[in-house]
């Protein structure tokens, strides 16, 4: 028999009164996966517990503001994060405020200590967790438990690198033609799996986007859009 | 792409729906969908519940599943976006002033 612990996520998405597609389910389940394993600048336990920052940053009530970072504010953060404060002030505010940020903090958080390729990292984390949140929110479920952390350093594993042809941060020289935010996270491959593995069943598959008349059976392609622009809107986003 | 999708099936998406769900010629379902969005926004069960059972009801429990996920992949894109700097550098003024993006925060 299958526990909560074997399969936080199943146990979570098949709780709810509507039937979770069985390729969003596997989508989450490698998010999942992904947050508590090891990736090329942090470890499982780290990424852990950025995915907890970001949780938190996402699901508050009452979030900190943009320009107040967390590791200035007692009892904002866990007192046993195994990560450095400017790592866990990321993942809040990608997490809570991505709209108000930067280049000028990006380079910031380099003066801080971190590295362009552990921030794209950070990055990655938070955009593997806070889409389940939004998903669990959204068909009015429970988040999953927390997955154990994996064991293991991380890799350092590293693609040839170039300088972003449409954002600040360095990308996969591969992938350099690639639109702006799909190449945003190819520096980083264990960030770059999971958008690869989520975008699909959440959206559409990449070689569709360019069919405007595509369609799962559900919504239609303008729905689609309606619904993402109106996100996009929301969180003011301009991209 | 809500304007090309549009544009593609040669019916009327008004880019102005984004912001005015109830405008005429806008997306089937508009109303219910804009609902759905805005109340996962919010972090708001009691007003989701009752959105995600108007779209069930609309357009049935896969659409509003699959409407959910939409919603979940672009609180995905929107935070690598902004978090990375993938933005456009200037918004067709058209575009902007219908999806309000000309009083964002950011562009003050």
């Amino acid at each position: 028999m299958t526990t909560a612990a074997d399969d936080p996520v199943g146990t979570a998405l098949t709780s709810a009164g509507l039937a979770v597609r069985a390729d969003l389910l596997d989508a989450y389940r490698t998010s999942w996966r992904n947050i508590a394993s090891p990736g090329s600048w942090w470890g499982g336990d780290q990424r852990l517990a950025l995915a907890r920052v970001s949780a938190e940053a996402y699901t508050t009530e009452e979030p900190l503001p943009p320009w107040v970072a967390p590791s200035t504010v007692e009892g904002s953060l866990p007192d046993d994060l195994p990560l450095p404060d400017v790592a866990a002030d990321v993942a809040y505010r990608v997490a809570r405020h991505a709209g108000t940020i930067t280049e000028r903090w990006y380079h910031d958080t380099q003066d801080r200590g971190l590295t362009p390729l552990q921030y794209v990292e950070i990055v990655g984390v938070v955009a593997a967790v806070v889409p389940v949140l939004a998903f669990c929110r959204g068909i009015g479920v429970d988040p999953p438990a927390w997955p154990a952390p994996a064991a293991g350093e991380p890799s350092g594993d590293q693609p040839e690198l170039v300088a972003g042809t449409a954002s600040w941060v360095p990308v996969d020289a591969a992938f350099a033609g690639f639109p702006g935010v799909a190449q945003a996270l190819t520096a980083v491959p264990i960030a770059f799996a999971n958008l690869l593995a989520t975008h699909g069943p959440q959206y559409m598959p990449f070689d569709a986007m360019g069919d405007m008349s595509w369609t799962r059976g559900s919504l239609d392609r303008r729905q689609i859009e309606y619904v993402a622009a109106r996100l996009s809107v929301l969180r003011e986003c301009f991209y | 792409m809500l304007r090309a999708s549009a544009n593609a099936t040669d019916q009327p998406a008004y880019l102005d729906a984004v912001r005015q769900p109830d405008v005429e010629g806008g997306v089937d379902g508009a109303l219910e969908l804009a609902a759905l969005v805005d109340t996962i926004v919010a972090d708001d069960p009691g007003a989701t519940a009752i959105a995600r059972s108007r779209v069930v009801d609309l357009i049935g429990p896969s659409g509003a599943v699959d409407a959910t996920a939409v919603v979940a992949n672009f609180e995905m894109m929107t935070r690598i976006a902004d978090a990375t700097g993938c933005r456009h550098e200037s918004v067709d003024a058209d575009v902007a002033r219908a999806t309000g993006a000309d009083r964002f925060d950011s562009v003050r």
